[in-house]
């Protein structure tokens, strides 16, 4: 039994906190990314491709390399699409059957050329436009909520329900009927748009049901991630900050409140990094169903939601600046906490996977027969 | 440079080394299908839980399973084989454990067995003389000699070394006089570990010995402590001049610092799965009540129970990453304090949600007296008995205090893992 990452995990994990630590940053627009280093990060570490298959020019990496990727990527707020990119909208595109897909969509956010961005509902499944079947795909009429990296994306993926069945489907949001409109967000390190769809023509992928919402679950599941790699990132900051300041003759972290204040910080961090390696560790294996990872989400929002307050009171007034980095944090955290939905929502959520309207007491932390979250979910194996 | 392709988890890539794994090794899964099949065949047909059984047929059924473990080397596994346990590693034990929670029997059943089992037993493995060994194990193991443990005293809780209950050298042995509080079990103590000053030249934790008293001698009282769930569960002990014989201390003269601090560290690591378990039976409880009061659908109980079901997820994960790194024989740390402060948050939050469910049913109590105290109750458990969860949230607000209180949790966590500096002590 072994409860760690791999030698190449690790590998992944420092390379990737070296090359993101060397951005500017992170400052109001988070650690920015320009568009030469975007493609030389693909070019030479191949980054946007890890999550992607092989067969279909990626890295061919699985949960846990994404998942490590991602936390780095969260602890220097990195403004780039490699959350949005290649971890959801790649779930989502996995779960589809199409050629196009297959061949030209999948290879392209791979290799980092196209960014594909997602307009995923929230834990209570808000988000989802109405669409009409038509001779080519569909039509839809309706407007996304705000999506991260919108503004820069070349393909556009959205839930649609056609007769009471959930689909995925797609456009480009240079499309006839497609506006994009950048939206003023609380986290500029994570620029939003919307997307207003009149009448817009789209494209319907080949995907089941039951593959569509083990890829959503997937999409929090990293979310979750990146939520993660930030709060670690500030329960550092913290601690770093506890332990040089000096008042009263001593350094602050010497006195209990402070200390204690860093304590359940980095307790909240312990509780959504074991969660959260759990659940993603069982979406590889198949065995963790939607409750599960789920309850990953929680701890790892609640985390997020928790130590970005508490760091700001470890600091004290400095905490409080504009120029000073811990809002950044809490920026992220707000938003981050907004595209899930409420606490209570979530909490709700996870309420209904486990026990659902079945009075049947059943284990809620083992596995079950419950639906399975699969990483092959719409690849061969399921 | 970072390679591509690198990540491959095709059949012909690259061996990936130390990939994450959180499956048991085959033999520790056969293991636990022994013990299924142990539980299966021990225990009567349409068993439900010890929580099932009734009030009055549950003395006789502990009796007789303590038996039952105790012939086959179940109730300290951990022990070697000769001194009646099996030498189970880790995560057999984990296992072993978790399979008996989940079947609702004890694998403790006596309330003294996990002082004798898991504590003193170990220290004598560790640091007992032959002599000793022989003298204390296999009765320990029978339940003969039943242990509590002498630390607290009025003036030393969480600052242990403060004691001041004294030994002064006699023919025989020694001489003790002072008081101990606290003792868990110590009512039906027939025997002590105890840690007594017995150099008064030395100062705090230098200068203490770890010392075994027979309670049964004239200068040894136990006197039971009512707790506020009105239950005597544990005592104070008053030695006036107590004899204990010049073979009875344990890892040398003085040396009772380092010998205690062994023997906290003889833990947790096998049992985080175990409490996970329990935890998830108790969640489940927790529902059945809300069901029965028609309050499940109500959205702050889905949202709490919600909140709880993610709070055991956690716990299990880290009791799997406790449990795993134990196994690899690494060092646990701090991780055992973090383990304490989110077990004893849980049973808290979820003994308050409980509580809050039964609404004004706790002002028309009823039903059996509980089974635990200082854990859930037992799979099987009628939830509609108002008067065990009262018990089970009076008890709860205890774990924050003994066994290193959360505030010394959360100092150990700031210090030893966080690297923040010390208080300035006087």
């Amino acid at each position: 039994m072994k409860f760690s990452l791999t030698e190449e995990q690790i590998a992944l994990r420092d390379t990737a906190r070296a090359v993101f630590g060397r951005l500017e940053g992170p400052g109001e627009n988070g650690s920015e990314v320009a568009a030469d280093q975007w493609a030389q990060i693909a070019h030479e570490m191949g980054f946007q491709g890890i999550g992607i298959p092989e067969e279909h020019g990626g890295g061919g990496g699985d949960v846990l390399d994404l998942v490590a990727l991602l936390r780095e990527t969260g602890r220097a707020l990195v403004n780039a699409p490699f959350l949005a990119s290649s971890a959801i909208a790649a779930s989502m595109l996995l779960a589809c059957d199409d050629p196009i897909v297959r061949e030209q969509w999948l290879p392209a956010v791979g290799d980092g050329s196209l960014v594909a961005v997602f307009a995923g509902p929230d834990v209570e499944g808000s988000g989802v436009l109405d669409a009409t079947t038509t001779a080519g795909g569909a039509r839809v009429s309706g407007s996304t909520g705000p999506v991260v990296h919108g503004a820069t994306s070349g393909l556009l993926l959205l839930l649609v329900q056609i007769d009471g069945a959930l689909k995925l489907a797609a456009c480009a949001p240079a499309d006839p009927g497609v506006d994009m409109k950048s939206t003023r967000t609380v986290d500029n390190s994570a620029p939003t748009a919307v997307f207003e769809l009149r009448d817009a023509q789209v494209t319907i992928l080949q995907a089941n049901q039951s593959d569509l919402h083990r890829a959503l679950a997937m999409t929090r599941l990293f979310a979750a991630a990146e939520q993660l790699g930030a709060a670690e990132a500030v329960v550092d900051m913290a601690v770093g900050y506890a332990n040089d300041r000096e008042q009263f003759g001593r350094q602050i972290g010497s006195f209990q409140a402070v200390k204690h204040r860093c304590a359940d910080m980095r307790v909240a961090v312990e509780r959504a990094d074991a969660a959260l390696m759990v659940a993603a560790d069982g979406v590889r294996a198949g065995t963790a169903d939607t409750g599960a990872v789920l309850m990953a989400v929680a701890a790892c929002n609640a985390a997020l939601r928790q130590v970005t307050r508490d760091n700001i009171q470890v600091h004290g007034a400095i905490g409080f600046t504009w120029e000073h980095t811990a809002h950044l944090y809490l920026r992220r955290a707000l938003a981050t906490a907004a595209r899930l939905g409420s606490p209570e929502s979530i909490d709700r959520a996870i309420t209904e996977a486990v026990f659902g309207t079945d009075s049947s007491a059943i284990d809620p932390v083992e596995p079950s027969k419950r639906e399975r979250v699969s990483a092959d979910s719409g690849e061969a194996g399921r | 440079m970072w390679p591509k392709g690198k990540f491959s988890n095709s059949c012909d890539s690259i061996e990936r080394t130390g990939l994450m794994d959180l499956t048991y090794p085959h033999e520790v899964e056969s293991f636990r299908d022994e013990i299924c099949a142990f539980l299966q065949s021990s225990l009567p047909s349409g068993w439900a839980g010890l929580g099932a059984l009734a009030e009055v047929d549950r003395e006789q059924f502990l009796n007789q399973w303590r038996k039952n473990l105790v012939e086959h080397g179940l109730i300290a596994p951990h022990w070697p084989q000769q001194y009646g346990g099996r030498g189970l590693s880790v995560l057999e034990q984990s296992v072993l454990t978790e399979e008996f929670v989940k079947a609702g029997v004890p694998q403790q059943p006596h309330p003294n067995d996990g002082f004798g089992m898991n504590l003193l037993g170990p220290t004598l493995l560790h640091w007992g003389t032959d002599r000793q060994k022989e003298e204390f194990l296999a009765p320990t193991v029978r339940g003969d000699i039943r242990w509590a443990q002498g630390y607290s005293e009025p003036g030393a809780g969480s600052d242990l070394f403060a004691l001041s209950t004294k030994a002064v050298r006699t023919e025989q042995g020694w001489r003790v006089t002072g008081q101990k509080v606290w003792q868990t079990a110590g009512i039906t103590a027939n025997w002590l570990f105890a840690l007594v000053r017995t150099d008064p030249a030395q100062v705090r934790g230098k200068g203490i010995s770890l010392m075994l008293i027979p309670v049964d001698q004239p200068g040894v009282e136990i006197r039971g402590i009512r707790n506020m769930a009105g239950q005597v569960e544990f005592s104070e002990v008053f030695f006036d001049g107590a004899h204990v014989d010049h073979t009875h201390v344990v890892g040398g003269e003085n040396n009772g610092a380092k010998v205690a601090l062994t023997l906290l560290g003889f833990e947790r690591g096998a049992g985080g799965m175990a409490a996970a378990a329990r935890n998830s039976i108790e969640l489940n409880r927790i529902v059945e009540l809300s069901r029965k009061l028609g309050r499940f659908d109500e959205p702050a109980v889905q949202e709490r129970v919600g909140r709880c079901l993610t709070a055991v997820y956690t716990q299990r994960a880290i009791a799997l990453k406790v449990v795993a790194a134990a196994a690899a024989g690494e060092s646990l740390g701090a991780m055992s304090s973090i383990v304490k402060l989110v077990a004893s948050t849980y049973r808290q939050q979820a003994t308050e949600l409980a509580i809050d469910i039964l609404g004004q049913q706790l002002n028309d109590l009823g039903g059996d007296n509980p089974i635990e105290l200082l854990q859930p109750q037992p799979l099987g458990f009628d939830p509609l008995s108002t008067e065990t969860w009262l018990s089970d949230f009076m008890n709860a607000r205890a774990i924050s205090i003994y066994g290193g209180s959360s505030e010394v949790q959360r100092n150990t966590i700031g210090e030893q893992m966080l690297g923040l500096p010390r208080e300035p002590r006087r």
